[in-house]
């Protein structure tokens, strides 16, 4: 029926400006929430230098999410040796928002058109929020470590720079890779839960 | 009566094919030399358009471009690679290639998707540069949030739209006799 597609419409669209008025007002606090796996997550992957810190800092009128990492002790780096090292990199809190924002649409999307049926609305949401986190995981610690390898890359050994898979990692990130994993397990997530989007078919005879 | 949208749309096997699409053309992407990237994608297709809408609408100022900045006496803006658009194009290609629609709905779908995507990339660049002009406060806010997300969101309800314009309409299948066999 026309009228409930525009109603659909319309509440998809009031729910997308008030998720993102939302989100960018409490987006310290949201990666804030987050920092203890994403320190987790660049330990993890991180075996050379420990993890001091990652956390939330105002640069001007700029949120940013750092991620700091030392070695108290001399340290060889691409055959370097050094006494010790302290190195950090940045991002924008904003960008960890991206994911949140398409992982909220994804939920308002698929709660429109799974309801009345709870028992896969809740299934969704359950999919969703291991999807986001995923989401998540797989951008600012990788991103954050991308960056500081090809900091260090450039200086120490500037022929290995394209060919680090960190590198590599950050770059499709920060060029558009974010979103396309977002979208990408977003969507996984909505076809694993059985959404069906009937509405937008045309009519057959 | 409705049919369910397409059997592409349903399977799992549409982001992970959407994924690698996109992993592909960006990569692909990425690999130009970063001259053509910047002193011909990002130039005039960001850059040149966007400082001639600019100096349209602000008579005031003279707006010129110069490699790869916008500059004017209001505000200069620096285009970098990334933001000339490209990113959230070939997002669009993977997805609309991904669906795996007939041929001619697919070259209309990337035709149109780009004409669409090149027009939104103006309306942000326009925005920013006044951003930066009057309100460089908001600068994070427009350029990292609320730009790339209205993008997206315009683009899917394009990528949408597309998808129930270009639905196959089906005839009934008769169903297949059983076979039959002798002994």
């Amino acid at each position: 029926m026309p009228w409930r597609t525009t109603l659909l419409g319309l509440g998809w669209l009031l729910s997308a400006s008030l998720l993102g008025v939302v989100l960018f007002h409490w987006r310290t606090e949201l990666v804030s929430l987050l920092t203890p796996l994403l320190h987790g997550v660049a330990a993890l992957v991180e075996t050379r230098m420990d993890v001091a810190g990652i956390s939330v800092l105002q640069r001007g009128s700029e949120q940013l999410l750092e991620l700091r990492l030392v070695s108290q002790h001399p340290i060889q780096l691409y055959g370097r040796d050094f006494p010790g090292m302290d190195v950090s990199a940045t991002t924008l809190v904003t960008h960890a928002m991206l994911h949140f924002f398409i992982f909220g649409m994804a939920l308002v999307s698929g709660l429109m058109l799974a309801l009345p049926d709870w028992k896969r609305g809740l299934g969704l949401l359950g999919l969703l929020a291991g999807g986001l986190l995923l989401s998540l995981v797989l951008d600012l610690p990788f991103t954050l470590l991308g960056s500081i390898e090809g900091l260090l890359l450039q200086h120490l050994a500037p022929d290995q720079l394209n060919q680090h898979p960190l590198v590599f990692w950050e770059r499709f990130m920060t060029q558009g890779g974010r979103m396309v994993t977002a979208l990408a397990i977003s969507l996984l997530c909505l076809n694993l839960a059985g959404v069906r989007w009937p509405w937008l078919s045309r009519p057959t005879a | 009566m409705r049919e369910p949208l397409t059997k592409a749309w349903h399977q799992p096997s549409f982001p992970v094919l959407f994924l690698l699409l996109a992993v592909g053309l960006m990569a692909g992407y990425y690999a130009l030399p970063q001259t053509l990237i910047d002193q011909v994608i990002v130039r005039y297709f960001a850059v040149v358009p966007g400082a001639h809408i600019l100096d349209w609408l602000t008579p005031s100022y003279t707006v010129t471009s110069e490699s790869t900045r916008i500059l004017s006496p209001l505000a200069n803006l620096n285009v970098l690679k990334g933001c000339e658009g490209t990113e959230v194009l070939l997002i669009l290609y993977a997805a609309i290639i991904a669906m795996r629609r007939p041929w001619r709905a697919t070259l209309v779908g990337l035709l149109v998707g780009s004409a669409v995507v090149f027009v939104l990339n103006q309306f942000r660049i326009v925005a920013l540069y006044f951003v930066v002009a009057w309100q460089r406060d908001w600068f994070e806010a427009v350029h990292g949030f609320a730009a790339p997300i209205l993008i997206v969101v315009l683009c899917g309800i394009g990528f949408l739209g597309w998808l129930r314009l270009t639905e196959p309409t089906t005839e009934p299948t008769t169903a297949a006799a059983p076979k039959q066999a002798e002994a």
